[in-house]
């Protein structure tokens, strides 16, 4: 059998050489390093752990009854009893802010996985694949973007009753489109890249150039919209809340709540609108924060600051 | 009712998100900005744009005025629509007088009808009003109606199957001034003038009886598709609302106002004083209907000065008294309506389980009125246990009906249902457990194992209504019975649940938010033929033969007994959930507007009695 040549075996190493610098495999110290540099992540990501355990963890510690309405502690200031009053139908608001987090928490996260998974698998197919197949595959993200929102969500409240997952099937739904479009741009570029053309060269098959060349350079990136995935599924999930399009009763989450405390705004029930609002604005604000962050660290030029 | 279409309702995720982030931004900052001290009642004087002497009236938000031919079909059977219809086209009989419910016949087109043939005639005179054109009303306007209504009647909301014009044998012209209805049997007088002559509106033949708006007007409605053509002609005219202001059509009027502006994108409708008009000038030059996209925004241009006559929702009423000490009058609109829940008697899930009268009688168990008006409603309504409305002093309320046949009690509830065959399930709800139709059994229809459980559809944004729908969510849990609740906007619930009956409906119970419905508008005695009676759009497709008899007896014996007999049955009968009626609105007006008080008895503003102090 004959030996590789010299010059080949040059090539492999060259190539290896050059894939490593396209592909960084980050060192776990950097990472951390360029994260805790950042002094707002480092907050956002405290702010976040703070709000999932009040969502997650408070039930557990601060009992309330938010199966029952009882109309007799309807609207309630705060007192040693409700130490945040009472909704307008007499729950603990505290405790309902507790359990409004645990849905809208779980939309986001949901949403932000979901979309993004779904968002990359076909946007790289579509990017890396080309032609009529491409083609195909961004009109339907183009005719589903189309479909207005607020319809889509008006339509199925009517025919079913939302529920959290229906919410975040909807959501999901519609926030992939973007995703899919955003990776399908990155992977038109990245493919033309020498690297990869490289590697094709070299025999690699698109399966192995999918998933070791191309998913890997999107990764950041995606990260990072994925992020703001999570902080948009849950302004829309507030949002659907507050239209009255949220889930039904006993269930709730921050948009309702907060759709209440605008309905008493002038009433001076204040305990039923800031906390709400507050809530929302602080873990929308902490992901997005997060996010950036996440790039930061992604982008090895900015990590180099 | 009306299905609303949102103007160029095209909204893409980021748009939305957007305008629903900062719309709610938007309103939490508004809860923290101070109270506006502007002078209320500015219409007095010109404001931009509100002409000198024109009062301004909030409509609810949501609603708007959008039809004005006073032939209304489904989609379009609205009070605010047919109350300024009616100030352009006066009704044959005036429905309400100040805060009676009874007609007004000092304000009518005619004089009191007169029966005879043993109460199978009725020979009325009109009144001598001319139209605006200086053209007399006549009975060719009348007749002009009758063959409109009669030739398209199932296009007509307020026509009812067997009733007019169904009820009479023929259309006599006496002269041009009075006219005689036969009927095919004798009727209570007092039934036939309250609900079925209060339906007729002369209108405008000698201008609308043509079939496109370049022909000549000729006689069309003698023939029945003549008339159908006409009327056609008249539906798609009065959908036109950007020709409103500019429609040659609708400036003949006989009433007291005439049309003067329509603005198609906010519904603002301006309507200007008939100079030519007939009975009593109104003092005002013109008024003006207002459509607020929300509470906040109508309860802003109240402190800015723009709107005369608005209202807050019950659930603001602590900020009555900030509103007095800024130059307003408050007063609670107490109307003749009723207040119920329509049970989902055509829906093939649910039919089954609200067909049966003990679990209907349990459920009325479960309504707890007091503590509703005691918290929610906050003494703002009146407790409601039949189909006629229980105002105080109301002639047509029974002795019986003004007690609760079925006060709150979750035990007497349970019981009830323990006792036709249901037990406690692993769930913690109700199982039926004894199928069968035995006086023990759990009812036709209702499968071995089947959970006690019913959708309940309701409004969403008021929380006037979803305190009570949760409240009794909450009692009927601790019954067994699992109420699951489906809250919708406000036109997904007209969509849905406006066109079920016939269904089949996916709802168990449907409340609407304002909901609170007459007798068919414009009815004055509560008999509730259009409600509870046969082919019923809003009573959830309820049927009984006895309830049917005891309506059509109330049509054709005179006196009350029979008024009683019905509402006595349908009580028992909980043919709806029955739920405290609230009032209309809370009224909010400005001090310099007078004559609005009373209130009308049907909601209706009465713009032609108002004034400003100091003005014209």
């Amino acid at each position: 059998m004959a030996t590789p040549a010299p010059l080949e075996n040059e090539q492999v190493q060259t190539f290896q050489k050059l894939n490593t610098t396209l592909h960084p495999r980050k060192n776990s110290t950097s990472v951390i390093d360029v994260f805790s540099s950042n002094k707002l992540a480092v907050g956002s990501v405290l702010i976040l752990m703070l709000v999932f355990a009040f969502a997650f963890l408070g039930p557990l510690i601060y009992h309330s009854d938010q199966a029952s309405t009882n109309l007799a502690l309807e609207n309630l200031p705060p007192s040693s009893r409700h130490i945040l009053g009472t909704s307008p139908t007499g729950k603990d608001e505290l405790g309902r802010l507790m359990v409004g987090g645990q849905s809208t928490l779980e939309v986001g996260l949901a949403v932000g996985l979901l979309s993004t998974t779904f968002g990359l698998v076909w946007g790289t197919i579509a990017g890396y694949i080309g032609g009529a197949v491409d083609a195909l595959m961004m009109r339907i993200v183009d005719a589903m973007l189309s479909i207005p929102f607020l319809f889509f969500v008006v339509l199925l409240a009517a025919i079913v009753t939302p529920t959290v997952p229906l919410i975040i099937f909807v959501i999901s739904a519609v926030s992939w489109l973007s995703t899919a479009r955003l990776v399908r741009g990155e992977t038109l570029k990245i493919k033309t890249y020498d690297y990869v053309i490289a590697a094709k060269g070299f025999g690699s098959n698109n399966r192995h150039l999918i998933k070791r060349h191309i998913s890997p350079n999107v990764l950041g990136t995606l990260i990072v919209n994925g992020t703001l995935k999570v902080a948009d599924a849950i302004l829309i999930f507030a949002s659907l809340g507050y239209l009255g399009l949220g889930v039904a009763p006993p269930a709730t989450n921050w948009g309702t709540i907060l759709a209440a405390g605008v309905n008493n705004i002038f009433n001076g029930y204040w305990w039923q609108l800031w906390p709400a609002a507050v809530l929302i604005i602080l873990t929308v604000l902490s992901v997005n924060v997060l996010g950036d962050a996440v790039r930061d660290v992604f982008e090895r030029r900015l990590a180099r600051r | 009712m009306k299905r609303r279409i949102v103007k160029g309702a095209r909204f893409h995720l980021a748009s939305f998100k957007a305008v629903s982030l900062f719309g709610a931004l938007g309103l939490v900052l508004a809860s923290c900005s101070s109270s506006s001290s502007a002078s209320a009642g500015s219409s007095a004087k010109a404001t931009s744009s509100t002409p000198p002497n024109y009062a301004t009236f909030a409509l609810h938000s949501g609603d708007t005025y959008s039809w004005v031919l006073p032939l209304p079909n489904q989609a379009n059977y609205e009070p605010w629509d047919q109350n300024a219809e009616y100030g352009m086209y006066r009704p044959l009989y005036v429905a309400g007088n100040g805060s009676q419910p009874v007609i007004n016949f000092g304000a009518s087109m005619a004089n009191p009808p007169t029966y005879t043939n043993n109460n199978q005639s009725v020979t009325i005179t009109l009144k001598p009003y001319k139209w605006s054109d200086g053209r007399s009303v006549t009975t060719r306007d009348v007749e002009f109606f009758w063959n409109l209504y009669k030739n398209n009647k199932s296009q007509i909301a307020t026509y009812v199957p067997g009733n007019f014009p169904d009820n009479v044998s023929s259309f006599v012209i006496n002269s041009p001034t009075s006219f005689t209805l036969n009927l095919k049997s004798p009727v209570n007088p007092t039934w036939f003038t309250d609900n079925q002559l209060t339906d007729i509106v002369p209108l405008p033949q000698h201008v609308w009886d043509k079939t496109s708006l370049t022909q000549k007007v000729g006689n069309y409605d003698l023939t029945t598709s003549g008339a159908q053509t006409v009327f056609k002609f008249l539906t798609k005219e009065s959908s036109q609302v950007s020709t409103y202001a500019t429609n040659p059509l609708w400036k003949v009027v006989d009433g007291p106002w005439k049309l003067q502006a329509y603005n198609p994108t906010t519904a603002r409708t301006v309507f200007a004083r008939n100079a030519n008009f007939s009975g009593a000038i109104p003092k005002l030059s013109g008024y003006v209907l207002e459509s607020y996209p929300s509470q906040t925004a109508e309860l802003d241009a109240l402190r800015s000065g723009s709107l005369d006559y608005g209202y807050i929702p019950i659930s603001d009423y602590h900020i009555a008294s900030t509103l007095k000490s800024q130059g307003f009058t408050i007063a609670p609109w107490v109307t003749d309506y009723v207040q119920w829940a329509e049970l989902g008697y055509t829906s093939p899930k649910y039919g089954p389980l609200v067909k049966q009268l003990y679990i209907r009688q349990a459920l009325q168990h479960l309504v707890n009125e007091p503590l509703y008006m005691s918290t929610v409603l906050h003494s703002y309504g009146q407790y409601t246990y039949g189909p006629v409305p229980n105002i105080p002093g109301s002639p047509y309320v029974s002795p019986q009906e003004q007690s609760n046949p079925y006060p709150y009690s979750v035990t007497q509830a349970k019981s009830a249902l323990e006792s036709h065959g249901w037990k406690t399930g692993s769930s913690g709800y109700l199982v039926c457990s004894s199928p069968g139709t035995g006086g023990s059994n759990c009812g036709a229809g209702i499968k071995p194992g089947q959970k006690l459980a019913l959708s309940f559809m309701y409004q969403t944004g008021t929380p006037t209504l979803s305190g009570q729908v949760q409240s009794f969510a909450t009692a009927a849990k601790a019954a067994g019975v699992d109420i699951i609740l489906n809250p919708q906007s406000q036109s997904t619930m007209f969509s849905v649940g406006g066109v079920c009956p016939p269904g089949p409906c996916n709802w168990g119970i449907i409340l609407y938010r304002t909901f609170l419905w007459n007798y068919g508008q414009g009815d004055v005695l509560p008999t509730g033929g259009q409600i509870f009676g046969k082919g019923n759009y809003w009573g959830g497709g309820y049927y009984d033969p006895v309830a049917q008899q005891l309506i059509n007896t109330t049509h054709t014996q005179p006196g009350l007994q029979s008024l009683f007999a019905y509402e006595n049955y349908v009580s028992q009968q909980v043919a709806a959930l029955w739920f405290p009626t609230w009032d209309w609105q809370i009224s909010v007006v400005s001090n310099k507007l007078k004559g609005w008080n009373p209130q009308q008895i049907f909601g209706n503003p009465q713009p032609s009695r108002w004034y400003f102090s100091g003005g014209a």
